[in-house]
């Protein structure tokens, strides 16, 4: 009898355990051989080794050494021809600029024998020392606006279709299938895919990105504002609808007082990550930081790149810190 | 406002019979108390009348009117309600919680801001005085209230429009036994104020008999008692409650031993 029920003591793992574990060994096995792990394995220790100075000369602590040397100096100033600019008036040049006259050698191709040649030119410089950190920062102020609007778009759009979501504010069961239906579509479509034929519409700049990220976001926010209503005590809603109280002042009274820090919660998630968003969404052309960026990349400036990745750490961080200020100070 | 059962059937999903033929007649401004022991089919009267609940077979009838399956806004938002678990929203102000009793009488706009009418926030006021609470709580948090505290907002919330009739399902379940006499001689007093017809199931005896003009007892969804408190004697008791000996708590902890 006492035996029986030890017998019978539940185990920690039994043979079905052994035989799931096995398999997803299995099935690791077969995906590292696909994706290649082995390589990343084998690349990534002799990068590791031939910067300790211990192993072989790797290509990619190379290519990883020559692009942090790429970006280093950061890219600060503009540097205009001032033969290229308007004409312009020495006596009142814009503010912390100054003029530079220098010689630069020109190649060009010599009309008759088609022979590459060069000759010394003379040229005149505008030169605004912090002038490119002024055009990042107010890129940098189009992303944080980007990711705002696309918030307030999230809000909008979440908000309704919420509503028309959850059980206890729209009773007709088809109205609300439809809804969900509508927003698991919005969240499924990532915002870089819609961003990419956003652009193709809109045309480049901050409009596609504000749109992308903002319906993605509102496919979000439908949801976890719909959930929330859902989960909401439902006794006092109750209490109201028996005494002939309409479902939508229902929701006002009964239901968003008790759903608010959640909203908030949420909807400070999604400012937080929009920001992060924002930032990269301008690499298919979506306007904001990441435009400036994937232009400067093609055109192999690094040192602007350098600048663009620095000040971008700064503000992702800085944001970060905020909304947290902001959630403690809302007593999340 | 009168109200009139006839033949009422209430049958759950599994034909279990929570109302079994009820018949029962409540005539305008009567004090009228449910007795009965837990599943005996208080609640489902009460709901049944409130409109939570739709009879299976037979009529509920207010003033008259047949209201078994629909009821206009009209006519629901003269039914006023207090719960056992006090329905209030917990987050929200005092003032909130009675003033969301107005609500099937304002336009939604005025809902939907909080906009309330200058009568209707005096009406608060005057109401939060008559159940009894202190001014400093008006615009508390409810969820910071005692339990008793909560009731007397619930009772206030279903005053707001006057109701014709106060349905209060076991309103003093969850207080201690002093608090229980004040909110109930608080919702007789309140019904008696605006005239209402009180319907109120609980399930002490002492507070049914000090409080009823009527009782009516109730076992396995059918009235086996029905009359004033004088008449509430021990056969009466029994046929509501049951013989102590008899009753079925005793017979697992017979089988046990």
């Amino acid at each position: 009898m006492t035996y029986g029920l030890a017998a019978n003591f539940p185990q920690p793992y039994r043979f079905r355990h052994l035989a799931l574990a096995l398999l997803a060994v299995l099935l690791l096995l077969v995906s590292g051989q696909r994706i290649g792990i082995d390589r990343a394995i084998s690349m990534t220790a002799g990068a590791v080794l031939a910067t300790l100075g211990v192993g072989p000369p790797s290509p990619v602590a190379d290519a990883l050494a020559r692009g942090r040397e790429q970006l280093w100096p950061l890219q600060l100033e503009t540097r205009e021809d001032v033969a290229r600019l308007p004409p312009i008036d020495v006596g009142a040049l814009p503010p912390l600029s100054y003029l530079e006259t220098g010689t630069q050698r020109e190649a060009m191709l010599d009309p008759k024998t088609s022979q590459p040649i060069f000759r010394i030119v003379r040229t005149t410089w505008l030169v605004e020392p912090f002038g490119y950190l002024g055009h990042v920062a107010l890129k940098m102020l189009e992303t944080l606006e980007i990711a705002l609007w696309g918030t307030l778009v999230a809000m909008l759009l979440g908000l309704p279709l919420a509503l028309l979501s959850a059980r206890n504010t729209m009773p007709a069961r088809a109205v609300r299938l439809a809804a969900r239906g509508v927003v698991a579509v919005l969240r499924a479509i990532p915002e870089l895919m819609s961003a990419l034929f956003l652009v193709m519409a809109f045309g480049f700049g901050p409009i596609p990105g504000l749109l992308a990220l903002g319906l993605h976001a509102a496919g979000f926010l439908g949801k976890f504002y719909a959930d929330d209503m859902e989960a909401s005590d439902p006794a006092p809603q109750k209490a109201l609808i028996v005494i002939g109280t309409s479902r939508l002042a229902v929701w006002r009274v009964a239901i968003l007082p008790q759903v608010m820090p959640q909203f908030i919660a949420y909807t400070l998630y999604i400012l937080d990550r929009n920001v992060r968003m924002a930032t990269v969404i301008g690499l298919v052309g979506a306007g904001g930081i990441g435009q400036e960026l994937r232009g400067r990349f093609d055109m192999y400036q690094f040192g602007h790149v350098g600048t663009i990745l620095v000040a971008t750490l700064l503000v992702v961080v800085v944001i970060d810190v905020v909304a947290n200020r902001l959630r403690s100070f809302a007593g999340l | 406002m009168e109200i009139r059962l006839t033949d009422v059937v209430l049958e759950h999903v599994g034909g279990v019979r929570a109302l079994d033929g009820v018949s029962l007649e409540i005539p305008e401004g009567q004090a009228c108390v449910v007795l009965g022991l837990s599943g005996a089919g208080k609640s489902s009267l009460l709901r049944t009348v409130v409109g939570l609940e739709v009879p299976t077979h037979g009529q509920l009838a207010l003033n008259g009117t047949v209201v078994n399956r629909q009821r206009s806004r009209a006519l629901a938002s003269r039914i006023g309600m207090v719960h056992q678990d006090f329905a209030l929203v917990a987050r929200a102000s005092v003032a909130a919680n009675i003033a969301s009793g107005a609500l099937p009488a304002m336009p939604l706009w005025r809902a939907l801001l909080g906009r309330y009418r200058l009568n209707d926030r005096a009406r608060v006021v005057a109401l939060h005085r008559a159940v009894g609470l202190d001014e400093a709580l008006l615009h508390r948090r409810v969820s910071s209230l005692s339990g008793g505290q909560q009731q007397r907002v619930g009772v206030a919330r279903a005053c707001m429009l006057a109701p014709s009739i106060l349905i209060a399902d076991e309103p003093v379940a969850s207080l201690d036994p002093q608090t229980s006499i004040e909110i109930m001689a608080l919702l007789c007093d309140r019904a008696r104020a605006v005239g209402a017809t009180l319907l109120c199931s609980v399930h002490q005896v002492e507070l049914a008999k000090r409080f009823a003009d009527r009782i009516i007892g109730l076992r396995a969804g059918r009235i086996v008692f029905d009359g004033p408190p004088e008449q509430l004697d021990a056969d009466a008791l029994a046929a509501i409650f049951g013989s102590p000996r008899l009753s079925t708590d005793a017979t697992p902890v017979k089988a046990a031993a």
